[in-house]
């Protein structure tokens, strides 16, 4: 069986590039659920590098391959009218509360555990077979989130001689990919939706590959049409499914960008390029910090130190093309701490970010953390 | 894992039959020029390989190292030299090592796999450095940390990170057992077994092919333990060491500074050879088959015997030895319920079973503990409370394994109820159950949780008006409650179609039997 299957791909591999293959729930498929605002669970991403001398993990390069991928499926799902909170659930927005981090963690776990069933028996998906169970009502979600998007890529990356070797011996002869995506209804935890991409692409170079290899995978979901929700899929936003209390200063940054230019266009092809282009990417700090070149550590001013005044200073944060910071919006905070805390930051320096050839401004949340006898 | 499998079927379609004929002739030639030609895609050979390179030196006791390996054979007879006779001199190789394994840290940290009570933490951190040697060797920052796992294991990483499985701490009794498996994981870190290990490419492979075998051995059960999957994804690489290890001289190693660590603090030994073996029989029936990570390996009975002879050594007259039950008991509780409650999430509710008739023999005047006894019950579904004897025979077990293959954990739970026996034993279990939440409520008027055990009982049951009636009580005792929202769901689902035609439809279809958290 498996042998056939894997000829088959090679076979196939000198002309496509990527295959994709999507299942959905019936109800999403008959209108009677309809998703609009989805959550993602941080992505899991996996990299093996195999080399003449065997198997080595990338951890690193894995980890930093979750902020690009994180945003090519946010632009994949905003392309086709979907909002994708990405921040909600992130491993940063979850640092403190360890209930909520297990909760999500066990859900990641269950959906390990039916992934492993829905690959060999995707069709079940269609009559509602998989569940994470409506254990999923405990994240930190508000009424408003429709589902949740759990990711999976596993990457394998060739060195050239383990390349030549599978040419001319045996074994596989060119990286590939492998991504799976499976969307859950937010309150009966049932599996609504089901892609899998194969990519013959490294994930980490083929960024075009890779995003043709997601586009495809969300290929079967059901549009929505730009005028159910207004010329603009950001509006949604304006209310974040969490209780976190930030949603004030985001939508006046977000305001003062041109409207026009983010109507997604309906044709899908091109759609995340140009959704891309005109947006100012929204990313967890987590992700960010390997891009930090500089990073300059507040002073603790000695007033406050003195008179024991610490505590947590939240912001949000512009890093502009040029990977500087330009804006700093405070959110909450101590008063005292909060010019230690700004000034540090503006210091800060990133590299530019880039995703599919383009530099990104991007906004983030910075929380500084001052602490008293250290 | 997906990877691994295409690539080893691609390997087997395309050059099977050339391979295995240079692997016959010239194997060890080969790994001696640590070009392993074919990684992942030799994994069938290489385990058999392991079980001879494990058994041949278990005869001998001597670190057998083969003879053409160039590359294996310097860290093997470091190995030997056991505790540092000479320094250990860090390479470039090293450095990689003991960088992976700090990303692991931060990995397994974010990823909410760390058990972050601050008791359970703040006790193993002070057991932990009681029992390292004074002298902290370079690069080693000595950490140790709960996990969240139902796997009997425990693991050290190189640079000084000792990991505890929950499910481990649910099965010690008490801090002599427990505080030998902690030093046993220390001498791994003080030795540089991981990076000795690293530097030798042919045990990198067998490490590799041990824990992805494990890992896909784990896909039978269902349900994947989320370790052992990630230790087939990225720790082959960084080599970790486990309990049940897979080097058997290192092991011994292990074991013997354990023995004398431990005697010298004046903990029990017989404790430490009983708490090893009691890592061997679970609760639960035990579908994997595993040379390596389960205890029924043979590995396991040697060690026991060989603790047991120290003990009678150095400790002949038994008495006075410090075993510490309470301390380990007050300090662990936490853990150990939180292990009982995952051991209900992911299908496995007879460990859930068993935590909780351990906890109330512990502390029987603890309402809560017969809180946990009564969501175990109802989580047993159409199981019996331990394995039935004719659960245990190769046929059965096989078939088991082949119906968890085709179903989800919330369809095999289904099935056992379909079947009029399991249907039978559920009754039993439910009556139970109930007993134990009465009794809970018995001995604390105001425990919100078995309103909500009783709550899911009768929603079960159909009973519907008595179901929303407690879950509302449970919301009304308890409404900051993390799952609030969750109950709060099930009462409007519950009121909304008992005004509809068809009962519980919806429900069962998507829960499946006995769901909770």
């Amino acid at each position: 069986m498996r042998g056939k299957a894997t000829v088959v791909i090679t076979l196939i591999l000198a002309c496509v590039v990527s295959l994709a293959a999507q299942v959905e729930h019936r109800d999403l498929k008959s209108g009677k659920k309809r998703i609009r605002l989805v959550v993602l669970a941080p992505i899991q991403v996996n990299l093996t590098k195999m080399s003449m001398k065997g198997a080595e993990s990338m951890m690193d390069e894995a980890r930093n391959m979750e902020l690009p991928l994180t945003l090519e499926i946010e632009a994949a799902m905003q392309g086709l009218g979907y909002t994708l909170d990405v921040e909600t659930l992130s491993h940063e927005a979850l640092a403190k509360d360890s209930d909520q981090r297990y909760a999500v963690d066990d859900l990641q776990k269950k959906f390990d555990a039916e992934l492993q069933l829905m690959h060999r028996k995707s069709k079940g998906v269609r009559k509602g077979r998989f569940s994470l169970g409506d254990e999923v009502a405990k994240l930190p979600l508000n009424d408003q989130v429709d589902a949740l998007l759990f990711v999976r890529a596993h990457g394998q990356v060739l060195t050239e001689n383990k390349k030549a070797f599978g040419t001319f011996v045996a074994g596989s002869r060119s990286d590939f990919a492998v991504m799976d995506f499976g969307l859950v209804d937010a309150r009966t935890g049932d599996v609504l939706y089901f892609a899998r991409s194969k990519m013959v692409a490294s994930l980490v170079q083929d960024s075009e590959e890779v995003a043709a290899g997601i586009a495809g995978a969300f290929a079967d979901l059901p549009k929505i049409s730009p005028s159910t929700f207004g010329a603009s899929s950001l509006p949604v936003r304006q209310d974040p499914p969490a209780s976190t209390a930030d949603a004030s200063p985001t939508t006046a940054m977000e305001s003062g960008k041109p409207a026009e230019s983010m109507a997604p266009v309906s044709s899908s092809a091109d759609v995340p390029e140009s959704g891309l282009q005109a947006r100012r990417l929204r990313l967890s700090h987590v992700v960010l910090k390997s891009m930090l070149i500089r990073q300059v550590a507040p002073k603790y001013p000695g007033i406050a130190s003195s008179n024991f005044v610490h505590g947590d200073v939240v912001m949000r944060v512009v890093i502009d093309r040029n990977g500087e910071v330009a804006e700093v919006v405070v959110v909450s905070g101590p008063v005292q701490l909060i010019p230690a805390a700004t000034s540090a930051v503006k210091q800060w320096r990133y590299r530019p970010f880039t995703a599919k050839g383009q530099i990104f401004e991007v906004e983030t949340q910075i929380v500084i953390t001052f602490k008293i006898g250290r | 894992m997906m990877l691994t499998r295409a690539g080893r079927s691609c390997f087997v379609a395309l050059g099977c039959r050339l391979l295995l004929g240079v692997i016959l002739l010239g194997h060890l030639s080969l790994m001696g020029q640590s070009t392993n030609p074919q990684p992942a895609q030799k994994a069938s050979d290489a385990t058999t390989e392991f079980h001879s390179a494990a058994s041949e030196p278990a005869k001998n006791s001597i670190p057998q190292v083969p003879p053409t390996n160039g590359s294996s054979s310097e860290p093997a007879k470091k190995g030997e030299l056991g505790n540092n006779a000479q320094p250990f001199k860090f390479t470039k190789v090293d450095f990689e090592l003991l960088k992976q394994a700090d990303a692991f840290d931060i990995y397994i940290e974010e990823r909410g796999w760390v058990y972050s009570d601050l008791e359970t933490s703040e006790y193993l951190e002070k057991l932990g450095l009681s029992l390292v040697p004074v002298e902290t060797p370079v690069n080693v920052k000595w950490r140790f940390r709960a996990i969240r796992d139902l796997e009997v294991n425990a693991f050290a990483l190189p640079n000084g990170s000792i990991y505890v499985n929950s499910g481990l701490l649910s099965r010690m009794e008490n801090e002599a057992q427990f505080a030998g498996v902690l030093a046993h994981e220390i001498t791994h870190v003080v030795n540089r077994h991981s990076y000795l290990e690293y530097r030798s490419s042919r045990k990198k492979m067998v490490a590799i092919d041990i824990i992805l075998t494990a890992a896909r051995a784990a896909d039978y059960v269902g349900v994947s333990p989320a370790i052992t999957t990630a230790m087939g994804n990225l720790l082959p690489m960084i080599v970790v060491e486990t309990v049940f290890g897979y080097s058997r001289e290192l092991e011994h190693e292990a074991d013997a500074y354990a023995v004398n660590t431990l005697h010298r603090r004046g903990y029990d030994l017989w404790e430490f050879a009983r708490g090893l073996k009691l890592l061997r029989n679970g609760p639960e029936v035990d579908l994997v088959k595993e040379p390596v990570f389960w205890a029924s390996h043979p590995k396991l009975t040697s060690r026991v015997r060989y603790i047991e002879n120290m003990a009678a050594q150095l400790q002949p007259n038994a008495t006075e030895l410090l075993f510490n039950a309470g301390a380990y008991r007050a300090a662990t509780v936490n853990i150990i319920r939180h292990n009982a409650e995952l051991a209900m999430k992911l299908g496995r509710p007879r460990t859930a079973l068993a935590i909780a008739k351990r906890l109330i023999a512990e502390e029987p005047n603890n309402a809560v503990n017969y809180v946990l006894l009564g969501d175990a019950y109802r989580n047993l579904g159409g199981r019996t409370p331990v394995p039935e004897s004719e659960e245990l025979t190769d046929e059965a077990m096989n078939a088991t394994r082949e119906r968890l293959h085709k179903m989800t954990v919330a369809e095999y739970d289904k099935a056992l109820l379909a079947d009029p026996h399991g249907a039978e034993l559920w009754q039993a279990n439910l009556d139970r159950s109930e007993e134990a939440f009465r009794k809970a409520l018995d001995m604390d008027p105001r425990n919100a949780t078995a309103h909500r055990g009783l709550g899911f009982l009768f929603e079960r049951n159909d009973a519907r008006a008595e179901a929303i009636a407690q879950f509302k009580k449970y919301l009304e005792l308890a409404p900051n409650a993390k799952d609030a929202r969750q109950i709060r769901m099930r009462v409007e689902s519950m009121e909304q179609s008992s005004s509809g035609a068809k009962p519980q439809a919806r429900e069962s279809q998507t829960e499946g039997p006995a769901r909770i958290q």
